[in-house]
């Protein structure tokens, strides 16, 4: 029997045991058919979720807000000839960043799967306290009915607030057992080149890459949950935070709101001015609706765009890696590393030939930067906004030929 | 006994009950001093506000190392998201530049991290020493006829040699990697009775530009001394240079923070109990309101708790020490303050910024944070005895980069910048794929030395409050013209350095006095002096009003030198918790120390005797502590503090 079948089971028969009458009781109704329906889609899910979710309604933002948000991410980091903010995924890193909630780990195992409603429903049958903020998935301070229904939200954008460590199994062991961790025999850079180990099947050590701790969610203390509902929620979400103008200053802070209102007003506006939905203007007149919106909303827009292109996967973002591709950026890079420690050489480390630690790599050159950003750079560096210094006569490469 | 916890919010032995000291603070200098406590049998409580994510940090993983910890090479968790900053959400921070400005509440007054090891679990561990000079910097100053008005430079109580055992012990805890002999050893750096533990760490890319550039123009960079492992140390793996490295914690332990060695050192002793996501508010004076009887802390249920110990250690880090003898005093004019001098003198170190744009990638994505600085810029002479006679005081310079593509992505959005863009037709998208401000930035950092001030200063905020009501710290904070003067005289030979390094562009991050000054390097506000009236702690970190209250964080600090003062903290802890164990002789506990966690990983038998001391005087002084009266040995302490 499959993980999912024996959650479905335990969550079938503790609807059952639990009764309608309860979930009356509890003013929740509407709030368990909602769920039933939604667990009819949690059950096909692998648990947890390897891949992020269709860009669709499930989650905070609705179908309508995606088809927005899609669009005003693709303006800011546009395709071209490069894969763009659609390819990269940037609409499903904020929808999960949105749909987050601080005890969706109602089981408090690091992961938020299909065992964290059945364990938020256990909690709301028990009232167990549990883990820290654990089953008070929407943080208004009691367990109760409401939090089925976000607990069940929160599995389809199971995304961590903070992921787990220490490697996300990208990366191999490095090659010598007095330099490598756990796998001491494991030998998957020879050379300098890292390759996977696959020859002894079946043996503990036929892996030489750590598995994928980056998928965990870690719990969060009671006051990164206290800063985490500000973030989400505002600062009306945490009655400790009154004291604190930040609360309700900070550009970071009560996201769904500033969200719902911004996306709704990048299409009211569009429709006033072109009678159309933001979403099926042109580039060039969404990119005209956006230079007279809200700064401050297109400057949240722009963070957590290129927070969505360049993050770890595992947050929702960066799909297939296309965010790193583009910008020339290896990622994360333990337990490997760039050197790799061998007492048998000189300096007692060995670089690797594709990509050394202390030099250029083989295949780069001295060419610098396209014209534009030549130009830019000239202002940038003479200007009185940086202290200035300026553009220097001869610039040369070390180690690369001219 | 059970030497490790599962219980949940504890490290270390849960069977504890009794303490006989109790630290404030598991970072450089807390750690520092549990781990000389705890080896001399003393039970140790500490409370840490932070949350931690070294599971096992009190037990083996089986092959005799340290379980693996949380940090990874993520920078949403550590950057973007605060995995371990104090969170300005919760416990904001108010600055202002004079008395007479209306603070404003700011997400970033120098702030430190909320984890158990401290801030210099996530630094980039650049561990050099201060120099001779530093510690009677009033009197070379004077000498040479250099007066600043308004600074308030003071010779330390202490001077360098009697601080140079207590660093050789620190770097071998730490395991600092460095060069010790000449041509590659720092020719500033003063006289050392012993060697660095481990070889230098292997040159990264950009380290090895810009020391080119800067031997081009006549300096001596040298190797930066950082506490990251180059071989196997201590029962920890060799670093990779990974590239995420300041900022972030080691994925592999082989960074030498507090976590892994003194305070990993405490919590296997068996003597030690940590309780993390305990939030001290409160110290609690007895009757005399001489002596502390104990504090009171939230725990992460948000329930106030009590805790005793007979002696109470500060080591908050130098804001929060400053701010808590503040809230533990009704009328507000804090404990400990009978000088006038709590909270004021605060330091930090004056960073000029130098930024070279290079034609070619540097792959700041690698190497550690920091592989190569140079002194030449300190402002002294070589052997750090004596003051250059011509050039300010300024300090080392850390060659480094970026190596987080989204900070840095930040950086070049900041709407000048876009603007321009913009003007000349390039594309934001454009902007990250050629990458200049990441991929292709060289950066020099100047940790100048900020002249003490006593307008500088911490006190409590009379209006923000935290998410326990209470008053948070208020920074009143303006540069001096001392170390305006040194950055506006060093910035052009900084450029010249750039150039000759062959960059394309160089510039400075611009100077915002209307902003905090935002450095990691947070020092002062418990001045230690000789004189009752011009200092709040005694030369051995011990409080002049108080019998048992001490701090060993760099709350201490007379000044703040030039140099990175992590490796300082540590120093001066481990000198307080000696004088502590063993008033008469504290370098007693430095000799015979034979054996490291290594030693005990082999069998797994803790045995605190083992770590750092002869058997015997420790025995000797627990001994003596017993058979004594209590008040009667305190005032044996004061007496030969004084």
């Amino acid at each position: 029997m499959s993980e999912n079948e024996d959650q479905t089971k335990a969550i079938s028969f503790l609807l059952r045991s639990f009764g309608r009458r309860q979930f009356l009781a509890l003013s929740v109704a509407a709030v368990g058919a909602e769920f039933a329906h939604r667990f009819s889609w949690v059950a096909g899910v692998h648990a947890p979720l390897a891949m992020p979710p269709p860009t669709g309604a499930q989650g905070f933002l609705t179908a309508e807000e995606i088809a927005v948000l899609g669009a005003a991410t693709a303006v800011i980091i546009p395709t071209d000839d490069r894969p763009g903010a659609r390819e990269i995924g940037v609409v499903d890193y904020i929808q999960s960043l949105l749909s987050f909630l601080p005890g969706s780990d109602a089981n408090c195992d690091r992961l938020v799967t299909a065992a964290d409603v059945t364990a938020t429903i256990h909690k709301l049958a028990s009232a167990d306290p549990a883990c820290i903020g654990g089953g008070d998935v929407d943080g208004n301070g009691a367990v109760d009915g409401h939090d089925v229904a976000a607990a069940t939200s929160a599995v389809f954008h199971a995304r961590p607030v903070f992921a787990g460590g220490p490697f996300s199994g990208r990366q191999p062991q490095p090659h010598f057992p007095t330099g490598s961790l756990a796998c001491q025999s494991c030998h998957g850079v020879s050379d300098g080149v890292p390759r996977r180990i696959t020859e002894r099947p079946g043996s503990a050590l036929a892996e030489n890459f750590p598995s994928n701790a980056f998928r965990e969610h870690l719990p969060l203390p009671r006051l990164r949950a206290m800063s985490w509902k500000i973030r989400i929620l505002g600062a009306d979400a945490v009655p400790e935070a009154v004291g604190n103008p930040l609360a309700t200053e900070m550009l970071e802070t009560d996201l769904r709101r500033k969200y719902r209102h911004g996306l709704a007003a990048l299409d009211a506006a569009s429709r006033e001015r072109f009678g159309r939905s933001f979403a099926e203007l042109d580039p060039a007149d969404q990119s005209s609706v956006l230079r007279q919106a809200d700064p401050a909303f297109v400057q949240l827009l722009t963070l957590h765009t290129v927070e969505g292109m360049l993050c770890a996967p595992e947050y929702g973002g960066n799909r297939d890696r296309l965010g790193w591709q583009l910008i020339g950026f290896d990622g994360d890079s333990q337990p490997l590393g760039y050197t790799i420690y061998d007492p048998a050489v000189p300096g007692h480390y060995r670089e690797r030939p594709d990509n050394p630690n202390s030099g250029p790599n083989p295949d780069e050159d001295c060419r610098g930067f396209s014209e534009a950003m030549e130009r830019f750079l000239s202002i940038l560096s003479s200007t009185s906004l940086v202290a200035p210094g300026g553009p220097f006569p001869e610039p040369y490469c070390l180690d690369v030929p001219p | 006994m059970s030497f490790s916890s599962d219980t949940p919010g504890i490290l270390g032995n849960t069977g504890l009950d009794r303490f006989d000291a109790l630290i404030i603070g598991s970072g450089a200098g807390g750690s520092a001093a549990a781990h000389v406590l705890t080896a001399a049998g003393w039970k140790v409580l500490i409370l840490e506000a932070g949350d931690n994510h070294f599971p096992g940090l009190d037990r083996f993983d089986g092959r005799g190392g340290i379980p693996w910890p949380l940090y990874s090479n993520d920078e949403i968790k550590m950057s973007i998201r605060n995995f371990v900053r104090q969170d300005p959400l919760v416990e904001p921070r108010t600055f202002r530049t004079g008395e007479a400005e209306m603070a404003r509440a700011d997400p970033d007054v120098n702030a430190l991290t909320r984890n158990v090891g401290g801030a210099a679990v996530i630094s980039d561990v650049i561990y050099p020493r201060f120099t001779a000079v530093d510690f009677r910097l009033a009197t070379a100053l004077r000498d040479a006829g250099r007066d600043f008005p308004g600074a308030s430079f003071a010779d330390w109580p202490l001077v360098y040699e009697e601080l140079e055992p207590f660093y050789t012990e620190a770097e071998q805890l730490s395991g600092v990697a460095g060069a010790d002999e000449a041509p590659e050893a720092d020719p500033f750096a003063s006289p050392r009775s012993a060697s660095y533990p481990l070889p230098p760490q292997p040159p990264m890319y950009v380290g090895r530009v810009l020391a080119n550039g800067a031997v081009r123009m006549g300096y001596r960079p040298f190797p930066a001394p950082a506490a990251i492992n180059t071989r196997p140390y201590d029962g920890r793996s060799p670093c990779v240079s990974c590239g995420f490295c300041g900022g972030y914690g080691c994925p592999r332990n082989a960074k030498g923070s507090p976590a892994v060695t003194t305070l990993r050192r405490a919590l296997v002793s068996g003597n030690c109990q940590l309780r993390y996501n305990a939030h001290v508010t409160r110290l609690l004076l007895d009757a005399t309101r001489r002596r502390v009887a104990g504090v009171e802390y939230v725990d992460d249920d948000g329930q106030t708790q009590r805790a005793t110990a007979d002696i109470v250690i500060l080591a908050a880090s130098a804001i929060e020490s400053a701010r808590l003898c503040l809230l533990s005093d009704p009328d507000r004019a804090g404990i400990g303050n009978s000088s006038g001098h709590l909270g004021r003198h605060m330091l930090f170190h004056l960073q000029t910024i130098g930024v070279g744009i290079f034609k070619q990638r540097l792959h700041g994505e690698r190497g550690r944070s920091v592989t190569h600085a140079m002194s030449d810029f300190r402002g002294i002479r070589e052997g750090g005895a004596a003051l250059h006679p011509d050039w300010p005081l300024g300090g080392i310079v850390e060659f480094g980069t970026s190596s987080e593509p989204i900070v840095s992505a930040r950086e070049s959005l900041r709407p000048e910048a876009v603007a321009f863009a913009r003007a000349v037709g390039l594309s934001f998208k454009q902007l990250l794929v050629e990458s200049p401000f990441h991929a292709h930035l060289a950066v020099m950092t100047m940790q100048g030395e900020d002249a003490p001030q006593p307008a500088n200063r911490i006190d409590l905020d009379p209006d923000v409050r935290d998410v326990f009501g209470l008053p948070v710290p208020r920074l009143t904070y303006r540069n001096h013209p001392f170390e305006l003067g040194a950055s506006a005289f060093y910035k052009p030979k900084m450029l010249e350095i750039l150039e000759a390094a062959g960059a394309a562009y160089g510039f400075f991050s611009p100077f915002e006095p209307s902003v905090p000054p935002r450095s990691r390097h947070v020092l002062g506000g418990l001045r230690m002096g000789t004189d009752p009236r011009e200092s709040v702690c005694d030369r051995w970190g011990k409080f002049h009003d108080l019998d048992n209250l001490y701090c060993a964080d760099g709350g201490v600090f007379v000044t703040g030198s030039g140099y990175n003062p992590t490796l300082t903290i540590i120093a001066l802890a481990l000198r307080t918790a000696a004088a502590i164990v063993s008033p008469a002789d504290p370098e007693r506990v430095l000799r015979g120390r034979t054996q490291g966690v290594e030693a005990l990983a082999a069998h797994q038998v803790p045995d605190h005797n083992a770590m750092i001391s002869q058997p015997e005087p420790a025995a000797a002084v627990l001994a003596e502590r017993e058979g004594e009266p209590r008040e009667g040995r305190r005032e044996t302490l004061a007496h030969e503090n004084a």
